[in-house]
């Protein structure tokens, strides 16, 4: 599904060249669920954010199934975006403005779905997620397990092939990451593929693939 | 889509209430200024648009060398334009003022007199100059038969009620009987022909044995005002050419060069201030375009802010506008979003403001000491102006966030939670400009407060407190003796004087005068007053030379012939002259008492005065006029001579604890003498003080403004410093944490915006210095511009400011750090 070749990721200070990725090869399968791990500044971020599209500033070649990413026009690339990723972060990142039931709307609102199908979606997304009664409170109101699940529904509710989460459980205490890392194996079950970074070993359990980033490099790619 | 901008919109208002509030006030309080100044200048500009064919119609005015221009004509103009010009003008219409006292018999208010200063006596054809409606009546004959009368419809009411009054008769002093013809509808608010009577000139020549059928010869009388209107397709500005030319077949070719008469448009009378016995009382075209001036700077100082702190706080949007890219959010999207904010809140604003016009317009109405409607609705380009404002404040207010955050990458914004404040140094010029601008105005406004107090305080070289007016008509001229002797028995008077000019206010006139053995350049230059025994004693004004007028002397020379049979030649008569004219003799190496004086008007060869006399005293100088002008040289003869009697009011001098009993006291001793003829009396200080009204209304409005830019300057600066604050949330509790104090958190917070403050009174200080300057040029008394003033300013904004900006600092200094930090 995903092909990096030899991605490099570096920061050009006044001297040398200080990579934050270096020569990273990486294949992931459709149905995969990968977890990325490795020390503060290894570099599982960065590879998160250029999966995602989020950071187009790289050498290297990225594949997503037979096209190359990089020789997209931006339409197309802004609509490959849209259609198959969908974004999990540790600090939740809601809209603070925006009810539960708004925010889970929003990226149906960008992808032009119709507003009764925008109701179903997000019906069944609240009643999956037990979250009916509080579809109308604000974030603020919301403890952080439950906001994550806001965070996840907003993420799934486009349909996404693929889903990206940037230490979704850091901000979370054991119960709720427990929770939410159920949720996710019930969508890897789905069919759903999964990329997450983490801190928390406990967490890679629940995937199937487990990648150790050091400085850039990765250090070992190990099948669970 | 749309819905869920503005559900967002509305929210985020919600959410950041002293920052929406602070915002869309700002927006509103300058809207509102700018509309009413700018619809107090449109009003100001509209003056005598209204009448038909308005931009055909001229008054015939007369620029006078040495002396400016004056808004009369001579008696003799209209005929000279008739036979002259009479193909090309339409109209031709004289019009000559009087005031008089009208009384009711049969109308509601029989027994009581009431003073009128807007009779005149009108030619044919000023129905369609001044685009007359009758309302009652018929206009017919109404200009041409002796004695009859146009009244407006509010005068009508109030001598006649609801009574239709076509028919009835008014009486004017001296009996004089005037059958109503027609009732009018008064003219609107903004023309200068302000008219209450309108009466025939066939009268005029009746009352002064004027043989009917014959045009008035002389260009001094009657002072008339005269109207034109020009034909259609005639070129106005070449029959103004040609008038100087033509007027110089029938006068004295030196006079016509002194005198040159020129069409003025009738709408630029009113704009046109500073000409000679002008009608009402005209607005300064420089005034219009400061007050215009002020109203814009108010609006571009409130967008600026609108402007400035809505970008400031779309920094804090930055989260959002990550999430929402990451979530598929296309930049169009992203840009509409944030426009339709801008709209949103904008038209909050504006809606505000219009309701803030609508609360300060009696306010501002009354400080204008005018009445006009603020045309909102229906005023094409005030409309306009309100939406082009709408649109470009609310692009202006959302092209940062629409085009620079939209742009910005996703990762990166979602990366930094703690935003770098960024364009710092643009939001502290913006802080510059403004806090530059406001303090400009405190100034100008401190020094127009000071200069009219002033002038209000000022010595006028006499003791103006305490003094009386009181108008003499014919009647009580008749009576003057005995008047005098009555009055001045009454308690709390000490003098009474009967003279022609009020001291402190009118100057006197102005006919030629010559000193013997001296060449005077201007012709003007030396006023005429005529004043009686002792007037200077009880004035307060010192005789430094000679004697004053007394009635141990034969002051008041003889007649020795009756020029034409008509006017009288006096010789042997006595002169007293101020300090002034003293020195003008004095220059040419003259003795200044017992030189002998001339007094004399000729009109194309023919003497209509000629007064001789010799000097008997020298007065100090004194302000006979207001001090925006300079004392000029004075003649005083004696009020009553050989030939007649000058005076025209009687100046009472009141002890100390003078009231209104004391009034009623001096009314009753009046109308003993000459009952039925009113005592019509006002106070002389007060009068002073009117003619510096307009100053005051200036310094009022400048100050009124200077307030509100100010407020809105520190509104726009709370909004930055709230947003600095909150930029600055992560550091400031980190500093605490590592032990910074509270003085020390808030003097390092403050100072990064007191500092742009006093750069920007570096800059306002020396711009109000020259403005100011420039200003008080046209007084003949000013204020000095001292240091005082700087200080004033410069304390007034920086307290202002700092007050705004510690109540944020201390605020954000005192908070808990560990919430603060805590913040991922």
């Amino acid at each position: 599904m995903i092909q990096l070749k030899e991605i490099d990721k570096y920061i050009e200070s006044r001297f040398q060249r200080i990579f934050i990725l270096k020569g990273i090869n990486l294949t992931i399968q459709q149905g995969e669920f990968l977890t990325l791990m490795g020390p503060s500044g290894a570099g599982k971020s960065t590879l998160l954010n250029i999966i995602g599209m989020l950071d187009e500033d790289y050498d290297g070649e990225y594949f997503f199934g037979e096209k190359n990413i990089r020789k997209m026009k931006d339409k197309e690339r802004s609509n490959l975006h849209k259609s198959e990723f969908g974004y999990i972060f540790q600090a939740y990142h809601l809209i603070d403005e925006l009810t539960v039931y708004e925010n889970i709307e929003t990226p149906l609102l960008y992808r032009n779905v119709a507003s009764s199908e925008r109701k179903s979606i997000i019906a069944d997304l609240l009643d999956r997620f037990n979250m009916v009664a509080k579809k109308d409170l604000f974030p603020a109101q919301l403890s952080g397990g439950q906001q994550q699940l806001v965070g996840i529904a907003r993420a799934v509710a486009g349909r996404p092939s693929l889903l990206l989460a940037d230490e979704p459980t850091g901000n979370l205490h054991s119960t709720q990451a427990k929770e939410i890392m159920e949720v996710f194996q019930e969508l890897h079950k789905e069919g759903t593929t999964i990329i997450q970074a983490t801190h928390a070993r406990e967490n890679a359990d629940y995937g199937t693939r487990l990648i150790n980033l050091l400085d850039g490099k990765i250090e070992s790619d190990e099948q669970l | 889509m749309l819905k869920n901008y503005l559900k967002i919109a509305w929210r985020t208002l919600l959410r950041q209430r002293i920052f929406s509030l602070i915002n869309v006030l700002g927006l509103a309080i300058g809207l509102a200024c700018f509309l009413l100044l700018a619809s107090y200048v449109k009003f100001e500009q509209s003056y005598d648009s209204f009448q038909e064919d308005s931009d055909r119609i001229f008054r015939v005015s007369q620029h006078v060398r040495d002396f400016g221009n004056s808004a009369w004509a001579g008696g003799a103009v209209a005929p000279m334009l008739r036979k002259e010009f009479g193909e090309q003008l339409e109209e031709i219409v004289s019009l000559i003022q009087i005031n008089t006292y009208l009384k009711s018999v049969d109308g509601i208010n029989p027994e009581e007199s009431f003073r009128e200063d807007y009779f005149f006596y009108a030619e044919p054809g000023f129905e369609n100059i001044a685009g007359l409606k009758v309302l009652q009546g018929s206009l017919k004959g109404a200009f041409d038969d002796p004695f009859s009368l146009v009244l407006t419809r509010s005068k009508a009411k109030h001598y006649f009620g609801d009574e239709n009054p076509v028919g009835k008769v008014l009486l004017a002093t001296g009996d004089i009987a005037f059958e109503v013809k027609a009732v009018v509808e008064d003219l609107p608010a903004n023309t200068h022909m302000k008219f209450d009577f309108l009466s025939s000139v066939s009268t005029f020549k009746n009352l002064n044995n004027f043989p009917q059928n014959a045009d008035f010869g002389s260009f001094w009388w009657p002072q008339t005002f005269t109207y034109v209107k020009v034909k259609e397709g005639q070129n106005a500005q070449a029959i103004s050419d040609r008038i100087p030319e033509i007027n110089g077949n029938y006068r004295d070719p030196a006079e016509t060069k002194n005198y040159q008469y020129y069409l003025q448009p009738i709408q630029s009378i009113h704009l046109q201030s500073g000409f000679g016995g002008e009608w009402t009382a005209g607005v300064d075209q420089k005034t219009l375009w400061i007050f215009l001036s002020i109203g814009g700077f108010v609006l571009l100082l409130a967008c600026i802010n609108f402007i400035n702190l809505a970008t400031a706080r779309a920094i804090r949007r930055m989260k959002e506008i990550g999430v929402r890219k990451v979530n598929g959010a296309k930049r169009g999207q992203l840009m509409a979003q944030f426009l339709a904010e801008a709209f949103l809140t904008n038209a909050f604003a504006l809606v505000l403001g219009l309701i803030l016009v609508g609360l300060a317009q009696p306010i501002f109405t009354s400080m204008l000491d005018l009445s006009f409607e603020v045309p909102l609705f229906s005023d094409s380009s005030l409309i306009g102006i309100v939406l082009a404002v709408w649109i470009i404040s609310s692009l202006l207010a959302g092209v940062f966030p629409a085009f620079y955050l939209s742009g910005l990458r996703p990762d990166v914004i979602l990366k930094n939670s703690q935003i770098s404040g960024g364009k710092a140094l643009l939001r502290k010029s913006l802080v510059v400009f403004q806090f530059a601008l406001s303090s400009l105005l405190v100034f100008c406004a401190g020094v127009a407060y000071m200069q009219h107090t002033f002038l209000r305080t000022s010595d006028m070289g006499f003791d103006h407190q305490g003094l009386l007016t009181v108008k003499l008509g014919n009647a009580a001229k008749a009576q003057i003796e005995p008047l005098k002797s009555s009055l001045e028995q009454q308690s709390g008077v000490v003098s009474v004087n009967a003279i022609s000019n009020a001291p402190g206010l009118e100057g006197g006139w102005n006919p030629s005068v010559a000193f013997r053995g001296v060449e005077i350049e201007e012709a003007f230059s030396i006023y005429v007053q005529y004043v009686d025994e002792s007037y200077f004693e009880n004035l307060g004004v010192e005789v430094i030379a000679g004697r004053e007028f007394s009635l141990d002397f034969q002051d008041q020379g003889e007649v020795t012939e009756m020029m034409r049979g008509q006017f009288p030649k006096m010789e042997n008569l006595g002169v007293v002259v101020n300090e002034s004219a003293a020195a003008i003799i004095a220059q040419a190496g003259q003795e200044t008492l017992g030189n002998a004086v001339r007094i004399y008007t000729d009109e194309n060869g023919n003497l209509f005065s000629d007064y001789n006399g010799n000097i008997v005293g020298v007065v100090e100088d004194y302000h006979t006029q207001d001090l925006k002008t300079t004392i000029k040289p004075t003649v005083f003869l004696p009020v009553k001579n050989a030939a007649f009697d000058g005076s025209n009011i009687l100046l009472i001098r009141t002890g100390n604890g003078f009231d209104e009993a004391q009034i009623t006291q001096l009314k009753n001793a009046w109308n003993q003498i000459i009952p039925g003829i009113p005592f019509d009396y006002s106070f002389l200080d007060e009068r002073i003080a009117q003619n510096y009204a307009q100053e005051a209304r200036t310094g009022n409005l400048l100050g009124a403004f200077a307030i509100l830019t100010l407020l809105i300057s520190c509104l726009g600066l709370l909004g930055l410093s709230i947003f600095t604050a909150e930029t600055k949330r992560k550091e400031i509790g980190i500093r605490k944490v590592l032990g910074a104090s509270v003085q020390g958190i808030i003097s390092q917070l403050s100072k990064e915006f007191i500092y742009p403050v006093i750069l920007a009174l570096l800059i306002a200080f020396p711009l109000g210095f020259y403005l100011m300057s420039q200003w008080l040029e046209q007084f003949a008394t000013k204020v000095n511009i001292s240091i005082g003033f700087f200080l004033a300013t410069g304390m007034t904004s920086l307290v202002f400011a700092w007050l705004t900006v510690t109540w944020q600092s201390w605020k954000a200094a005192t908070s808990n750090p560990v919430k603060s930090i805590k913040s991922e």
